[in-house]
């Protein structure tokens, strides 16, 4: 039996009708304060111990870091970070480490005791929704100073809402 | 092309009522093997899938992403948990669900010295809010302080026991206490069907823990999503949190037992080859003995491939009551049944795919078993085959 000659062409336009996926619907990020990522470091930078240790609720502060110790130092569709003590020691590539700014080698507890979170929040108060990594050349183990206000304060709690950060060796 | 009458194909079932039976039993088993092997890969998977449209997230201790065994959260995470805006809620009640998992061993009978370790869930009520796909089909829900227990639907099997032994007022050993059956429940291709769901402070106090494995919680699509849960832990450092969607977790779950389920499915093929290749033999058997009828077909006119279509006929038939057989077989006897493996336990399932799995192996048996002979006969001179 001879087929008309359209029935080839059509199933292929139908697979290939079937082959194309819908683009998802993007929801625009919204864009960081334009004055977020500083050129020069801030004076009087402290270390993120001392500030821990001092710091009240709704102190502006001035705070030095590394962006170490968590397996997740971003979190993926906010504006949101952990920043580590400069005492906090990353692991080593050649220890056979993948992700050496969890710092696995330093307990936890130690690790949590010496690191802050860091935010970038909109008017609502809350982090914006979208991703640190990659803007301003932040990204795990980069030495950053942070300059914000302490929103959140409790037992082993300390929020800082960022309104400035200075990424060493990067390029803002 | 002048083909043999479909009748000459059916009359000829009957003309050797044991090779008739020799096929039709062949095929039976073979079908019924795939089947089986079938339904044990596809009972292990959806087992580890989570429940479809699940909007869960779960909150574990952070480093034991992998288990929710191992891992151990404070319990005032979900207090914690429940400050996330987005929860779905229902008459004012939060849909979060602290709980403890641990294997600890049951024993159906206080002599026996050793019990079967089963998985073991200790919660609060709001975790049929969490877990909608839980239903209680006998019973109530245990009542902390008074040894209940809440038991799964694959849990006799998981204990070796008749379904009969863990009916209601039924007791079970653990940790050297009674513990009365209150009420059973089903969760039908999920691992909760395979556990004993026990009020959460009886098995903090079994397992002399002040802590949790895990906070479960619901949030609406559309007000909360995984990234309010992340930011949640990141900003509470202190209860060292790791969180992911019930989807990541099965996923994770799954990508863990990927080399048991290739053992599995390896062990399943070859089963079923097995079988196919009995089967096929004793098709090509039945078929190769019919050389002088193939030769005296020719004689009288019939092409070849009339004589091919012929024995294809007979033989799909064959192989068609034996897949029918099968699967009814297959659906009646093996369709949940419980199997143990090293988590808790799964449920055979016998559904379409499955069965059109073990039917289109019939047939291709079929196929195979009356092909090679039946060209293997035509091959032969006329003469010859007639003689033989």
């Amino acid at each position: 039996m001879r087929h008309p000659r359209f029935v080839i062409p059509l199933l292929l336009l139908t697979l290939i009708g079937c082959a194309v996926e819908e683009s998802p619907v993007q929801t625009a990020a919204p864009d960081l304060p334009p004055s977020l990522f500083l050129t020069s470091p801030p004076a009087n930078a402290r270390s993120v111990a001392e500030v821990k240790e001092s710091a009240a609720l709704g102190d502006e502060v001035v705070i030095a870091g590394q962006l170490v110790g968590n397996r997740q130092i971003f979190v993926e569709g906010a504006a949101t970070f952990i920043l580590g003590d400069h005492s906090i020691e990353a692991c080593h590539p050649e220890e056979g480490c993948d992700t050496p700014w969890d710092a696995c080698c330093t307990p936890i507890t130690e690790r949590r005791a010496l690191s802050a979170t860091i935010q970038v929040v909109g008017e609502d108060g809350k982090p914006l929704r979208t991703s640190l990594k990659g803007r301003g050349a932040l990204s795990e183990l980069k030495q950053v100073v942070v300059v914000g206000k302490v929103s959140q304060r409790s037992e082993g709690v300390f929020v800082v809402d960022a309104s400035g950060i200075f990424v060493a060796g990067g390029d803002s | 092309m002048r083909g043999l009458p479909f009748d000459y194909a059916t009359r000829n079932l009957g003309r050797s009522p044991g090779r008739l039976a020799g096929a039709l039993v062949g095929s039976t088993l073979v079908t019924l093997l795939v089947i089986a092997s079938a339904s044990f890969i596809r009972g292990m998977g959806a087992s580890l899938d989570p429940p479809a449209g699940n909007s869960n997230v779960i909150f574990l201790g952070a480093g034991s992403e992998e288990s929710v065994e191992r891992s151990e959260i404070r319990m005032q995470a979900a207090d914690v948990v429940g400050t996330i805006s987005g929860l779905r809620t229902r008459l004012g009640q939060p849909f979060i669900s602290p709980e403890v998992h641990i294997g600890l061993a049951v024993r159906t009978d206080p002599a026996v010295p050793e019990g079967r370790l089963t998985p073991l869930r200790g919660v609060r009520p709001s975790a049929f809010l969490v877990h909608s796909e839980v239903q209680i089909t006998e019973g109530r829900a245990p009542v902390a302080g008074a040894n209940e227990l809440l038991v799964g639907g694959l849990v006799s099997g998981q204990l070796g026991v008749p379904d009969a032994r863990l009916g209601l007022g039924e007791v079970l050993h653990i940790d050297g206490r009674e513990w009365r059956i209150v009420g059973r429940m089903r969760a039908p291709r999920t691992v909760i069907d395979a556990e004993i769901w026990i009020p959460l402070t009886d098995l903090q106090v079994i397992a002399q823990r002040d802590n949790l494995s895990c906070v479960i919680a619901t949030l609406v699509p559309g007000e909360a999503d995984i990234t309010d849960a992340e930011i949640l832990a990141a900003q509470r450092l202190d209860l060292e949190l790791a969180v992911m969607t019930e989807s990541e977790y099965y996923a994770t779950l799954s990508r863990f037992y990927a080399p048991v389920r290739a053992m599995v499915l390896a062990t399943a093929l070859l089963v079923a080859l097995g079988g196919i290749l009995g089967g096929l033999n004793t098709m090509v058997a039945a078929f190769a003995s019919r050389v002088r009828e193939v030769g005296t077909l020719q004689v009288i006119g019939y092409p070849r491939r009339a004589i091919i279509l012929s024995f294809l006929q007979e033989s799909w038939i064959i192989s068609s009551c034996g897949a029918l057989v099968a699967g009814a077989l297959g659906w009646a006897v093996l369709d949940g049944v419980a199997v143990r493996f090293s988590m808790g336990a799964f449920g055979l399932i016998v559904d379409a795919p499955v069965l059109a799995i073990g039917v289109g192996a019939g047939l291709g048996l079929g196929l195979l078993g009356a092909l090679p002979p039946t060209i293997h006969c035509l091959r032969l001179p006329v003469g010859q085959a007639l003689k033989s």
